[in-house]
Protein backbone atom coordinates (compact mmCIF):
# COMPACT_ATOMS: atom_id res chain seq x y z
CA UNK A 1 0.00 0.00 0.00
CA UNK A 2 1.11 3.30 -0.91
CA UNK A 3 2.35 5.62 1.82
CA UNK A 4 -0.73 8.30 1.03
CA UNK A 5 -2.87 5.90 1.55
CA UNK A 6 -1.73 4.74 4.87
CA UNK A 7 -1.48 8.47 6.14
CA UNK A 8 -5.26 8.75 5.03
CA UNK A 9 -5.78 5.85 6.71
CA UNK A 10 -4.25 6.93 10.06
CA UNK A 11 -5.82 10.22 10.11
CA UNK A 12 -9.13 8.57 9.68
CA UNK A 13 -8.55 6.51 12.87
CA UNK A 14 -9.95 8.01 15.35
CA UNK A 15 -7.93 8.41 18.34
CA UNK A 16 -9.78 6.23 20.82
CA UNK A 17 -8.84 3.59 18.55
CA UNK A 18 -5.27 3.39 19.82
CA UNK A 19 -4.22 0.40 18.69
CA UNK A 20 -4.96 0.69 15.11
CA UNK A 21 -3.33 3.92 14.89
CA UNK A 22 -0.22 2.57 16.52
CA UNK A 23 -0.33 -0.68 14.02
CA UNK A 24 -0.83 1.98 10.88
CA UNK A 25 1.92 4.43 11.97
CA UNK A 26 4.53 1.77 12.90
CA UNK A 27 3.69 0.70 8.97
CA UNK A 28 4.45 4.18 7.73
CA UNK A 29 7.58 4.89 9.61
CA UNK A 30 9.09 1.05 8.86
CA UNK A 31 8.37 1.41 5.58
CA UNK A 32 8.54 4.77 4.04
CA UNK A 33 11.30 6.11 6.60
CA UNK A 34 12.72 8.78 4.13
CA UNK A 35 9.23 10.37 3.34
CA UNK A 36 9.35 14.22 3.88
CA UNK A 37 6.16 13.42 5.56
CA UNK A 38 7.39 11.08 8.26
CA UNK A 39 8.74 13.88 10.68
CA UNK A 40 5.46 15.59 10.55
CA UNK A 41 3.62 12.58 10.96
CA UNK A 42 6.03 11.17 14.13
CA UNK A 43 5.19 14.83 15.50
CA UNK A 44 1.11 13.87 15.24
CA UNK A 45 1.16 10.09 16.08
CA UNK A 46 4.49 8.81 17.47
CA UNK A 47 4.18 7.37 20.82
CA UNK A 48 6.42 9.00 22.14
CA UNK A 49 6.00 12.66 20.56
CA UNK A 50 7.20 15.16 22.91
CA UNK A 51 4.58 17.01 23.10
CA UNK A 52 1.52 14.82 24.68
CA UNK A 53 -0.57 15.10 27.70
CA UNK A 54 0.87 13.68 30.71
CA UNK A 55 4.41 14.17 29.60
CA UNK A 56 6.83 16.90 30.83
CA UNK A 57 7.26 19.95 28.82
CA UNK A 58 10.81 19.42 27.45
CA UNK A 59 13.50 22.08 28.68
CA UNK A 60 13.16 25.09 26.63
CA UNK A 61 15.62 28.27 26.64
CA UNK A 62 13.99 31.79 24.74
CA UNK A 63 15.48 34.91 24.20
CA UNK A 64 12.93 37.53 25.59
CA UNK A 65 11.40 39.36 23.25
CA UNK A 66 11.14 42.46 25.52
CA UNK A 67 15.13 42.27 26.19
CA UNK A 68 16.96 39.24 24.18
CA UNK A 69 19.69 39.70 26.11
CA UNK A 70 17.60 37.83 28.79
CA UNK A 71 16.58 34.40 28.57
CA UNK A 72 13.21 32.68 29.26
CA UNK A 73 13.43 28.88 30.33
CA UNK A 74 11.21 26.57 32.31
CA UNK A 75 12.56 27.66 35.60
CA UNK A 76 11.71 31.57 34.84
CA UNK A 77 7.74 29.96 35.01
CA UNK A 78 7.87 27.34 37.38
CA UNK A 79 5.12 26.53 39.83
CA UNK A 80 2.46 28.98 37.41
CA UNK A 81 0.25 26.89 34.94
CA UNK A 82 0.83 28.96 31.28
CA UNK A 83 -0.19 28.41 27.77
CA UNK A 84 2.71 28.56 25.39
CA UNK A 85 1.12 29.82 22.52
CA UNK A 86 3.51 29.18 19.30
CA UNK A 87 2.94 31.74 16.09
CA UNK A 88 4.48 34.26 13.73
CA UNK A 89 3.60 37.35 12.11
CA UNK A 90 3.67 35.79 8.94
CA UNK A 91 1.56 33.02 9.54
CA UNK A 92 -1.87 34.08 8.13
CA UNK A 93 -3.74 31.55 10.20
CA UNK A 94 -1.68 32.86 13.31
CA UNK A 95 -2.91 36.31 12.91
CA UNK A 96 -6.50 35.35 12.38
CA UNK A 97 -6.89 33.60 15.53
CA UNK A 98 -5.60 36.69 17.39
CA UNK A 99 -8.69 37.88 19.03
CA UNK A 100 -9.24 35.07 19.94
CA UNK A 101 -6.41 34.52 21.79
CA UNK A 102 -6.79 37.94 23.32
CA UNK A 103 -10.30 37.40 24.16
CA UNK A 104 -8.99 34.20 25.85
CA UNK A 105 -6.32 35.92 27.30
CA UNK A 106 -8.77 38.19 29.35
CA UNK A 107 -11.10 35.01 30.72
CA UNK A 108 -8.28 33.34 31.70
CA UNK A 109 -5.57 35.77 33.44
CA UNK A 110 -7.34 36.30 36.29
CA UNK A 111 -7.83 33.05 36.77
CA UNK A 112 -3.76 32.45 36.89
CA UNK A 113 -3.23 31.25 33.62
CA UNK A 114 -0.15 32.93 32.24
CA UNK A 115 0.21 33.47 28.51
CA UNK A 116 3.50 33.28 26.48
CA UNK A 117 4.23 33.51 23.53
CA UNK A 118 7.26 32.37 21.37
CA UNK A 119 7.66 33.90 17.97
CA UNK A 120 8.94 31.63 14.70
CA UNK A 121 9.32 34.86 13.23
CA UNK A 122 12.31 35.44 11.03
CA UNK A 123 13.37 38.32 13.14
CA UNK A 124 13.02 39.39 16.81
CA UNK A 125 12.08 43.19 14.82
CA UNK A 126 9.25 41.25 12.41
CA UNK A 127 7.59 40.42 15.95
CA UNK A 128 7.92 43.76 17.47
CA UNK A 129 6.58 45.47 14.59
CA UNK A 130 3.74 43.39 14.50
CA UNK A 131 3.09 43.95 18.30
CA UNK A 132 4.03 47.53 17.86
CA UNK A 133 1.56 47.78 14.74
CA UNK A 134 -1.10 45.35 14.98
CA UNK A 135 -1.60 43.20 18.05
CA UNK A 136 0.00 44.39 21.29
CA UNK A 137 -0.66 40.65 23.01
CA UNK A 138 -0.18 42.14 26.80
CA UNK A 139 1.72 38.67 28.14
CA UNK A 140 5.37 37.48 28.03
CA UNK A 141 7.01 37.14 24.99
CA UNK A 142 10.05 35.40 23.38
CA UNK A 143 12.01 34.59 20.29
CA UNK A 144 11.92 31.15 19.25
CA UNK A 145 14.74 31.38 16.94
CA UNK A 146 12.88 31.41 13.30
CA UNK A 147 10.75 28.62 11.68
CA UNK A 148 13.56 26.66 11.27
CA UNK A 149 15.25 26.43 14.90
CA UNK A 150 16.65 23.29 16.04
CA UNK A 151 15.31 23.71 19.45
CA UNK A 152 11.84 24.35 18.09
CA UNK A 153 12.04 21.23 15.45
CA UNK A 154 12.67 18.99 18.98
CA UNK A 155 10.26 20.60 20.67
CA UNK A 156 7.91 18.94 17.73
CA UNK A 157 6.90 22.50 16.70
CA UNK A 158 6.64 22.15 13.20
CA UNK A 159 3.69 23.49 12.76
CA UNK A 160 1.81 27.21 13.70
CA UNK A 161 -0.40 27.80 15.54
CA UNK A 162 0.09 25.65 18.21
CA UNK A 163 -1.01 25.81 21.56
CA UNK A 164 0.47 23.96 24.91
CA UNK A 165 -1.06 24.50 28.26
CA UNK A 166 1.30 23.41 31.00
CA UNK A 167 0.47 22.50 34.64
CA UNK A 168 2.47 24.07 37.84
CA UNK A 169 4.91 20.88 37.56
CA UNK A 170 5.62 21.53 34.30
CA UNK A 171 3.20 18.52 33.12
CA UNK A 172 1.23 19.26 29.66
CA UNK A 173 -2.22 19.30 30.27
CA UNK A 174 -3.68 20.02 27.22
CA UNK A 175 -2.17 20.59 23.32
CA UNK A 176 -3.69 22.00 20.38
CA UNK A 177 -6.65 22.36 21.99
CA UNK A 178 -9.25 21.46 19.56
CA UNK A 179 -12.72 22.37 21.21
CA UNK A 180 -13.08 25.76 22.88
CA UNK A 181 -10.33 27.04 24.11
CA UNK A 182 -11.51 28.34 27.12
CA UNK A 183 -13.66 25.57 28.60
CA UNK A 184 -10.54 23.17 27.94
CA UNK A 185 -8.35 25.45 29.65
CA UNK A 186 -10.79 25.77 32.76
CA UNK A 187 -11.16 21.71 32.47
CA UNK A 188 -7.53 21.68 32.74
CA UNK A 189 -7.14 23.70 35.64
CA UNK A 190 -8.76 21.41 38.15
CA UNK A 191 -6.69 20.76 41.26
CA UNK A 192 -5.81 17.42 40.15
CA UNK A 193 -5.03 17.90 36.96
CA UNK A 194 -2.43 21.17 37.32
CA UNK A 195 -0.22 19.75 39.63
CA UNK A 196 -1.59 21.37 42.52
CA UNK A 197 -2.04 18.91 45.96
CA UNK B 1 -10.83 29.95 15.75
CA UNK B 2 -7.99 28.81 13.64
CA UNK B 3 -6.25 27.30 15.95
CA UNK B 4 -8.61 24.66 16.87
CA UNK B 5 -9.61 24.41 13.24
CA UNK B 6 -5.98 23.23 12.79
CA UNK B 7 -6.37 20.86 15.85
CA UNK B 8 -9.24 19.50 14.13
CA UNK B 9 -7.87 19.22 10.37
CA UNK B 10 -4.99 17.22 12.29
CA UNK B 11 -7.38 14.54 13.78
CA UNK B 12 -10.19 14.17 11.17
CA UNK B 13 -9.55 16.68 8.28
CA UNK B 14 -6.77 15.88 6.57
CA UNK B 15 -8.02 12.83 4.03
CA UNK B 16 -10.06 15.76 2.70
CA UNK B 17 -7.26 17.60 1.67
CA UNK B 18 -3.49 16.61 0.27
CA UNK B 19 -0.79 16.10 2.83
CA UNK B 20 1.58 18.92 3.37
CA UNK B 21 4.33 17.68 1.27
CA UNK B 22 5.72 19.90 -1.69
CA UNK B 23 7.12 17.55 -4.35
CA UNK B 24 10.79 18.72 -5.37
CA UNK B 25 12.79 17.96 -8.33
CA UNK B 26 14.90 19.86 -10.22
CA UNK B 27 16.41 19.28 -14.28
CA UNK B 28 19.70 21.04 -15.58
CA UNK B 29 18.85 22.07 -19.07
CA UNK B 30 21.79 21.09 -20.87
CA UNK B 31 23.45 17.40 -19.09
CA UNK B 32 26.99 18.23 -20.73
CA UNK B 33 28.56 20.93 -21.78
CA UNK B 34 31.89 23.03 -22.10
CA UNK B 35 33.56 25.45 -19.72
CA UNK B 36 32.47 28.79 -20.14
CA UNK B 37 28.92 27.75 -21.22
CA UNK B 38 25.99 29.17 -19.65
CA UNK B 39 23.35 26.67 -17.85
CA UNK B 40 19.82 26.66 -16.44
CA UNK B 41 18.32 25.00 -13.79
CA UNK B 42 14.83 24.57 -13.34
CA UNK B 43 13.39 23.82 -9.87
CA UNK B 44 10.05 21.88 -9.59
CA UNK B 45 7.81 22.26 -7.02
CA UNK B 46 4.23 20.46 -6.82
CA UNK B 47 2.20 22.35 -3.67
CA UNK B 48 -0.57 20.01 -3.17
CA UNK B 49 -4.39 21.05 -2.84
CA UNK B 50 -5.82 23.31 -0.46
CA UNK B 51 -2.28 24.72 0.39
CA UNK B 52 -0.03 27.57 -0.67
CA UNK B 53 3.42 29.02 0.01
CA UNK B 54 4.78 32.81 0.11
CA UNK B 55 6.39 34.74 -2.74
CA UNK B 56 9.99 35.76 -2.55
CA UNK B 57 7.98 39.03 -1.74
CA UNK B 58 5.14 38.06 -0.16
CA UNK B 59 4.05 41.39 1.25
CA UNK B 60 1.94 41.04 4.93
CA UNK B 61 1.17 37.48 6.48
CA UNK B 62 3.56 34.82 4.86
CA UNK B 63 7.05 33.68 5.29
CA UNK B 64 9.25 34.79 1.81
CA UNK B 65 10.25 31.73 -0.27
CA UNK B 66 13.86 31.48 -0.87
CA UNK B 67 16.33 29.30 -3.17
CA UNK B 68 19.63 29.20 -2.31
CA UNK B 69 22.53 27.05 -4.26
CA UNK B 70 25.53 25.58 -3.13
CA UNK B 71 27.27 25.40 -5.98
CA UNK B 72 31.22 23.69 -7.24
CA UNK B 73 34.31 26.18 -7.83
CA UNK B 74 33.95 27.44 -11.32
CA UNK B 75 30.29 27.39 -11.10
CA UNK B 76 28.09 30.17 -10.33
CA UNK B 77 24.16 30.46 -9.67
CA UNK B 78 22.25 34.10 -10.58
CA UNK B 79 19.15 35.21 -8.93
CA UNK B 80 16.42 32.27 -9.04
CA UNK B 81 13.49 33.20 -11.49
CA UNK B 82 10.12 32.54 -9.79
CA UNK B 83 7.08 32.54 -11.46
CA UNK B 84 4.28 35.54 -11.21
CA UNK B 85 2.13 35.02 -7.87
CA UNK B 86 -1.35 34.34 -7.12
CA UNK B 87 -3.44 36.52 -4.72
CA UNK B 88 -4.50 35.05 -1.98
CA UNK B 89 -6.84 36.52 1.16
CA UNK B 90 -8.00 33.57 2.95
CA UNK B 91 -6.32 34.81 6.07
CA UNK B 92 -7.74 38.43 6.29
CA UNK B 93 -5.21 40.62 4.68
CA UNK B 94 -4.09 40.59 0.95
CA UNK B 95 -0.97 38.14 0.28
CA UNK B 96 1.14 37.31 -2.88
CA UNK B 97 1.08 33.27 -3.02
CA UNK B 98 2.21 30.24 -5.26
CA UNK B 99 -0.25 27.28 -5.42
CA UNK B 100 -0.24 24.33 -7.52
CA UNK B 101 3.06 23.59 -9.85
CA UNK B 102 5.44 25.90 -9.89
CA UNK B 103 8.65 26.51 -11.79
CA UNK B 104 12.08 27.87 -10.50
CA UNK B 105 14.74 29.36 -13.20
CA UNK B 106 18.46 29.65 -12.02
CA UNK B 107 20.91 30.83 -14.30
CA UNK B 108 24.27 29.12 -14.33
CA UNK B 109 27.62 30.65 -14.93
CA UNK B 110 30.26 27.39 -15.80
CA UNK B 111 33.20 29.33 -15.90
CA UNK B 112 35.96 28.90 -18.19
CA UNK B 113 38.39 27.69 -16.04
CA UNK B 114 36.43 24.71 -14.17
CA UNK B 115 37.51 21.18 -14.30
CA UNK B 116 35.84 18.43 -16.24
CA UNK B 117 34.03 15.80 -14.56
CA UNK B 118 30.70 16.03 -13.33
CA UNK B 119 29.42 19.36 -11.32
CA UNK B 120 26.55 18.81 -8.71
CA UNK B 121 24.82 21.85 -7.80
CA UNK B 122 22.81 21.18 -4.55
CA UNK B 123 19.77 24.08 -3.62
CA UNK B 124 17.83 24.99 -0.34
CA UNK B 125 14.57 25.56 -0.41
CA UNK B 126 12.68 27.33 2.13
CA UNK B 127 8.83 27.93 2.80
CA UNK B 128 6.14 28.71 4.79
CA UNK B 129 3.27 25.84 3.82
CA UNK B 130 -0.51 27.42 4.99
CA UNK B 131 -3.48 26.80 4.94
CA UNK B 132 -5.53 26.59 8.36
CA UNK B 133 -1.98 25.77 9.69
CA UNK B 134 1.82 27.12 8.07
CA UNK B 135 4.37 24.99 8.35
CA UNK B 136 8.11 25.89 7.78
CA UNK B 137 9.61 23.43 5.12
CA UNK B 138 13.43 23.03 4.57
CA UNK B 139 14.23 20.85 1.44
CA UNK B 140 17.08 20.35 -0.47
CA UNK B 141 17.75 19.25 -4.42
CA UNK B 142 20.43 18.27 -6.35
CA UNK B 143 20.88 18.39 -9.96
CA UNK B 144 24.19 17.22 -11.65
CA UNK B 145 26.19 17.62 -15.26
CA UNK B 146 28.76 16.96 -16.84
CA UNK B 147 31.49 19.25 -17.83
CA UNK B 148 33.29 18.52 -20.71
CA UNK B 149 34.94 20.01 -24.06
CA UNK B 150 32.72 19.19 -27.22
CA UNK B 151 29.10 20.33 -27.96
CA UNK B 152 26.19 20.89 -25.39
CA UNK B 153 23.64 18.19 -24.84
CA UNK B 154 20.58 19.17 -23.79
CA UNK B 155 18.55 17.03 -21.24
CA UNK B 156 15.31 15.41 -22.42
CA UNK B 157 13.58 16.39 -19.44
CA UNK B 158 13.84 20.02 -20.04
CA UNK B 159 10.44 21.38 -19.34
CA UNK B 160 8.74 22.40 -23.02
CA UNK B 161 8.50 26.38 -23.34
CA UNK B 162 10.67 27.67 -20.38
Amino acid sequence: MQSDALTTMLYMTPSSDAQRRNELYLRLVNGYPSSPSIEFLKSQFSPNRVMQVGRHIPQYRFASLEDTTRVVTNDSLAGKVYLMHFWASWCGPCVAEMQQIQAAHDTLAPLGVEFFSISLDNSVADAQKFRADKWHMPWRHAYGGGGFSQQLRAMEILFIPRLVLVGRDGTILAVDMRDDLVATVRHALQPAATGTP
Amino acid sequence: MTGLLAACWLALGAPAQQQPVVMVSAVPEYVALAPGARQRIAVRLRIPAGWHIGWTSPGGTALPSTLAWRTPAGIGAGTAQWPAPDRDSSAGGVVLVLKGDVTIVTPVRVGPATARGVAELVGTLRWGLCSEICIPQERSVSVSFEVKNGQAERSPAWPVGL
